[in-house]
C-alpha cells in the first residue's frame, strides 16, 4: 500500500515532467547550435549522436530527477497542496513501518518513474525524429537508454537526498549546485574519465563511443548507494 | 431512563447517581425486584466512566439498596419496599408541613435553610444558642 | 503493584534552548482512561510525540508496554499495538475516506472489521469522499476510527474533541468509554474539555511549564479536595499559619475562602476552632483544581 501511497502522491509529476519534455523535444528539434562550436566541426552523424548526448540525456535526466526524486517521507503534496504536510507526516510516522522501508519504497519509486521517463522519451525521440531513426538502430537506442538509466541513478540519488531535510523549493534549488560541483569533479579532477558518468551519457555514450561505459554505470550506482545510506540516516535522526 | 445527566458541580459522579437512584426508589419510579440497566448501557448513556457507575452499583449494595446478581445484573432489593413506605409516610408528612408554611409566606431558599438548621440541630444535638455561646 | 503502560521518568526535552519538558513523571495505569491536562504550550504535544518516537527526548528516560521508546528494535511492534491522534487531525489530502482505510488495514494484523463498519457508519464517514472535503469534525472521527479499528491496547489522543460540536463530542466519548469498557483499551488523551474529561476518566494527570504538577486516581483527588466555607460571625480572624493542606485562602467581606488538597479534617478543626466561624465544605470540580494548580505553580 506504501507503494499505492507514492503514486497517488507523484502521478502528477510524472505527467508534469513528460509534458514538459515533449515540449522541449518539439523546440530542440527546431533549434540549431552555433557555427563556431566545436559542435559544428562534427559530420551530421556524430553532431547528431552528441546532441542526443548531451540535449537529450543529462538535460531531461537531470530534470526528471529533480522532479521525481520526491522522497524524504515528508514531502508528498504535488504543487497544489501545500496544507497538511507536517500533519500527515505524523500519521505517516506513527504507523508501523520502518523509516528505512518508508524512504526505500519512496526512492525506488522514483527512480523506477525516472527509469520510465527516461525509456519513454528514447523511444518518443526515436519516434518524432526521423534524423535519429536514420541515425540511429532500435537495439543501439535501447542500449542507450539502459545506460541512461544507470548513469542517472548518481544524479537521481542527489536530489533525494536533499528532500530528506529541504521541502520541494530547496530541494530543486539545492541539487542544481550540486549537479554542478559534481560535473566539475569528475571533469576536472584527476578521476579517471571512464568514471565521468555525465561523459557516459554524452560523448562517452554507447551511441559515440561504441563501448559500454562500465565503470561510469557502477560509479553512478555507488554514488547513489552511499547517498542512499547517508539519506536513510538523516531520516532516522530526524525529529518531526 | 431512570438516570439524568450528571453535573459537573464537583460532586462526585457516583454520588449523583446513587443519589438519583434512591430519589427513583422512594418515589416509585424503580419497585421492589426491579431491574437496572446494566453498567454499560448507564456509562453509555450518560457518557460517564463505567467504574464510575460500577461504584455506584457497588456502594448501593454495601447499603443494602441494591442486589448485585453475578452474571444476571442489578436489582432492587426486595427488602426497600419496606423503607419506601417509611419514605412515602415521610412524604406526605413533610407536604402536610409545607401546605401549613405556604401561609408564613417564606421563600423556597428560606424554607430549605430552616429544614437544614433543624436537621443539623436536631443531629448534633447542641442548639443554635450553643453555637453563639462560644463568641463570648 | 500497578502495571504502568506508560510511564516517564524525568523526561526532559528542549528546542533550541527552550524547554519543554523538564523532568516529567508520568505514569499511567493498564486500563484507565487517563486525562492529560494542561495550559497549551505546557508540553502535552511534546510528551506525546516523545512517546510514539517521533521526538528524541534530551535525558530521562520514557516507556511504553514496559518497552524503551528509544529501542529501535521494538518500536514498530509497539507502533502496532498503539492507536494515535494527532492534535491537527491531518492525513493524506489525495486520499479518500475509503482509501485510507484500506492503506492503514494491512499494516495491522489485529485489525477489527467489525469497529471498522461500525464506526464508518456511526460516524457517517461518506466512504467516496476526499479528506480535504471533510469538515474537522469528521477528520477528527476518521483518525478515530482508523485509531481504533486497529485493535490497538493503547491509544493515544491528542485533543480528539477538540473543533467537535457537543452532539460530536458526546458521540465520540461515548464510543472512547465503550471501548475502554469493552475491549479493555488504556486511553490516554490530553484535553481542554475539563468537563467532559471529570466525567470519563478515572486517572489524571496535570502538566504545566514540561512537569507533572498533580496526577492520580480521579476519585482521590476529588476525595482530598474540598473548598471550605468559613462564615465569620463579625470579625475575622484567621490564624498564623494553616496546617498542611491548605493551597489558598480567598477573603471577601466576612466569608473565608479554603481550597484544600488534603488533610481536610485536621483543617476544618483548625478553622472551627476560630472565634465566631461557622464552616462549610463543598465538593471541588475538576475545573477548580486545574485552574488552582497551573495558576500557582
Amino acid at each position: 500500500m506504501l507503494w499505492y501511497k507514492g503514486w497517488l502522491e507523484t502521478r502528477f509529476r510524472l505527467l508534469f515532467v513528460f509534458s514538459f519534455y515533449v515540449v522541449s523535444l518539439l523546440a530542440m528539434s527546431l533549434v540549431k547550435p552555433p557555427q563556431s562550436s566545436p559542435f559544428a566541426r562534427l559530420n551530421p552523424q556524430e553532431q547528431l549522436k552528441a546532441f542526443l548526448g548531451f540535449g537529450f540525456a543529462i538535460y531531461p535526466v537531470a530534470m526528471a530527477s529533480l522532479m521525481l526524486a520526491a522522497a524524504g517521507i515528508t514531502t508528498q503534496s504535488s504543487f497544489q497542496q501545500t496544507k497538511g504536510l507536517a500533519g500527515s507526516t505524523l500519521f505517516t510516522l506513527s504507523l508501523p513501518v520502518s523509516r528505512l522501508r518508508l524512504l526505500a519504497i519512496r526512492a525506488l519509486l522514483g527512480w523506477l518513474q525516472t527509469a520510465a521517463f527516461i525509456g519513454a522519451s528514447c523511444l518518443l525521440m526515436w519516434l518524432a525524429l526521423p534524423q535519429v531513426r536514420s541515425a540511429v538502430k532500435p537495439e543501439e537506442m535501447a542500449v542507450y537508454a539502459f545506460t541512461l538509466v544507470f548513469c542517472s541513478s548518481g544524479i537521481y540519488a542527489i536530489p533525494m537526498l536533499l528532500a530528506t531535510f529541504l521541502d520541494d523549493l530547496g530541494r530543486m534549488l539545492g541539487s542544481v549546485p550540486v549537479f554542478a560541483a559534481l560535473w566539475w569533479i569528475l571533469r576536472h579532477t584527476p578521476l579517471p574519465a571512464s568514471m565521468d558518468l555525465f561523459r557516459a551519457m554524452g560523448e562517452s555514450s554507447p551511441l559515440v563511443a561504441r563501448a559500454m561505459p562500465w565503470m561510469a554505470m557502477a560509479f553512478s550506482i555507488s554514488l547513489a548507494a552511499v547517498l542512499f545510506f547517508l539519506a536513510l540516516k538523516i531520516v532516522q535522526r530526524r525529529e518531526y | 431512563m431512570v438516570f439524568r445527566l450528571p453535573q459537573s458541580s464537583g460532586v462526585p459522579v457516583y454520588l449523583q447517581l446513587m443519589e438519583q437512584l434512591r430519589h427513583a426508589i422512594e418515589t416509585g419510579a424503580l419497585r421492589e425486584g426491579d431491574q437496572l440497566p446494566t453498567i454499560r448501557k448507564v456509562a453509555g448513556d450518560l457518557v460517564v466512566n463505567p467504574n464510575t457507575v460500577a461504584r455506584a452499583y457497588r456502594e448501593l449494595e454495601h447499603e443494602g439498596i441494591l442486589e448485585l446478581r453475578h452474571g444476571t445484573g442489578a436489582f432492587v432489593k426486595e427488602s426497600v419496599g419496606g423503607r419506601a413506605r417509611v419514605l412515602r409516610n415521610a412524604h406526605a408528612l413533610v407536604r402536610e408541613a409545607i401546605e401549613r408554611l405556604t401561609s408564613l409566606d417564606l421563600t423556597d431558599d428560606e424554607l430549605r435553610r430552616v429544614l437544614q438548621s433543624e436537621l443539623a440541630q436536631a443531629r448534633s444535638g447542641q442548639g443554635l444558642e450553643k453555637i453563639a455561646e462560644g463568641e463570648a | 503493584m500497578t502495571e504502568y503502560i506508560i510511564e516517564t521518568n524525568q523526561l526532559t526535552k528542549s528546542f533550541s534552548g527552550a524547554p519543554a519538558l523538564r523532568g516529567l513523571d508520568l505514569r499511567v495505569p493498564k486500563g484507565s482512561v487517563f486525562g492529560f491536562l494542561g495550559r497549551n504550550g505546557a508540553g502535552k504535544t511534546t510528551t506525546i510525540k516523545t512517546l510514539i518516537g517521533l521526538l528524541r527526548s534530551d535525558s530521562g528516560t520514557a516507556q511504553v508496554f514496559g518497552i524503551q521508546v528509544t529501542d529501535a528494535d521494538r518500536s514498530i511492534e509497539v507502533r502496532r499495538r498503539i492507536g494515535f491522534v494527532t492534535e491537527d487531525k491531518e492525513l493524506y489530502p489525495y486520499m479518500t475516506v475509503e482509501q485510507i482505510i484500506r492503506f492503514t488495514r494491512p499494516l495491522f494484523p489485529k485489525w477489527r472489521d467489525d469497529l471498522e463498519r461500525r464506526y464508518l457508519q456511526m460516524f457517517e464517514l461518506p466512504p467516496k469522499r476526499k479528506i480535504p472535503d471533510l469538515s474537522k469534525g469528521m477528520r477528527s472521527k476518521l483518525m478515530l476510527l482508523l485509531a481504533i479499528s486497529r485493535g490497538a491496547e493503547l491509544l493515544i489522543l491528542d485533543e480528539p474533541t477538540d473543533g467537535l460540536d457537543p452532539a460530536a463530542t458526546e458521540d465520540v466519548l461515548r464510543e472512547l468509554i465503550d471501548i475502554a469498557a469493552s475491549e479493555g483499551t488504556t486511553m490516554f488523551f490530553s484535553s481542554h474539555q475539563l468537563a467532559e474529561v471529570e466525567f470519563i476518566a478515572d486517572h489524571i494527570g496535570i502538566i504545566d511549564q514540561g512537569k507533572m504538577i498533580a496526577s492520580g486516581s480521579l476519585d482521590e483527588m476529588k476525595a482530598q479536595y474540598q473548598r471550605l466555607q468559613v462564615v465569620f460571625a463579625d470579625s475575622v480572624r484567621t490564624p498564623e499559619r494553616w496546617v498542611e493542606g491548605v493551597e489558598n485562602v480567598r477573603q471577601s467581606g466576612r466569608v473565608v475562602s479554603i481550597l484544600v488538597s488534603h488533610n481536610v479534617d485536621a483543617i476544618v478543626e483548625q478553622a472551627q476552632s476560630l472565634p465566631g466561624a461557622t464552616v462549610e465544605r463543598f465538593p471541588v470540580t475538576l475545573k477548580e483544581i486545574f485552574l488552582e494548580h497551573v495558576r500557582s505553580s
